[in-house]
């Protein structure tokens, strides 16, 4: 079952591996990004820093929805990190889950808003994220584990 | 509950909390002792303000910043008069991993430990895993 699925533009980094990962009783890891499961070196990098014992999988976001609806990922534990809130919100969208967590996404030209701690969002993905939560998604900000849940209402974004 | 303290000649006691809170969020349980940074005040006196927080059910963790310091040298002089775990060496993966134990025990920490020493490593021409599958 899928325990979080979060938003991070750094996907898998220490405030991942250790916090949520301890506080969800995570057995797995699914990387969902196009970039990431193209990146030869990032892909490295992540799969020597992951959390012992832990599962790591880096797929394309086709890839990860293919999978997630297939079922084989049922008998995990598992913690999804998204590096863009579209992607995110597709991942949420196709797989039916439930709930987005943003974990930290860039502050660019783009963004024009600031939805918490190192979440900031640009009017496209205020629209993606408005969508979401008026189809009864329910949207969450929070860096670690013991954050206190932020939840989002259609008037925050 | 658990008490962990973290004690350093100068400021390192304080800046390793301030980096583990950022990965792990408010760490309520956890205090720092940095040692000589106000000539006035003694090291012995922080450490019995430090533990007169605590109360006699609680288990004490303290790690120092080096083995052979005079900051590690004060706390085993202490060993034998107070009831706590002492580690020498902090390090952030191995406080990351202290942090999220529940209730620690000598042999605990020194798995702790051990796990925190395979994680201090030289990254040049590092060999990765295979890529996994579900």
């Amino acid at each position: 079952m899928i325990k979080l699925c979060r938003v991070d533009h750094r996907l898998l980094h220490g405030q991942v591996a250790f916090s949520w990962c301890h506080a969800l009783g995570a057995d797995a890891i699914l990387v969902a990004s196009d970039a990431a499961a193209s990146d030869p070196i990032r892909m490295k990098t992540m799969r020597l820093a992951k959390p012992v014992g832990m599962k790591l999988v880096i797929k394309s976001i086709d890839d990860s929805i293919a999978a997630i609806k297939s079922g084989v990922t049922d008998k995990y534990k598992l913690l999804v990190v998204t590096g863009s809130v579209a992607d995110g919100a597709r991942l949420v969208e196709e797989c039916g889950i439930p709930s987005l967590n943003l974990g930290g996404t860039e502050k660019t030209d783009q963004t024009t808003k600031t939805l918490g701690i190192a979440v900031h969002v640009t009017d496209q993905e205020r629209e993606i994220l408005r969508a979401l939560v008026e189809k009864g998604v329910e949207v969450e900000i929070r860096q670690v584990a013991k954050d206190k849940k932020a939840v989002l209402s259609a008037a925050d974004l | 509950m658990t008490r962990i303290v973290l004690a350093s000649h100068g400021r390192l006691a304080d800046g390793m909390k301030d980096t583990l809170s950022f990965i792990l969020g408010d760490l309520p349980n956890v205090s720092t002792i940095c040692a000589y940074v106000d000539q006035d005040v003694s090291l012995r006196s922080q450490i019995d303000q430090t533990f007169a927080e605590f109360s006699p059910e609680d288990a004490v963790v303290v790690v120092t910043d080096i083995f052979g310091g005079s900051v590690n040298n004060e706390f085993m002089a202490l060993l034998g008069e107070k009831d706590f775990i002492l580690v020498a060496g902090m390090n952030m993966p191995t406080l990351v991993e202290l942090v999220s134990e529940d209730e620690p025990t000598v042999e605990g920490v020194q798995s702790v430990v051990e796990r925190g020493r395979q994680s201090i490593l030289v990254c040049n021409g590092l060999a990765s895993d295979e890529s996994e599958e579900f």
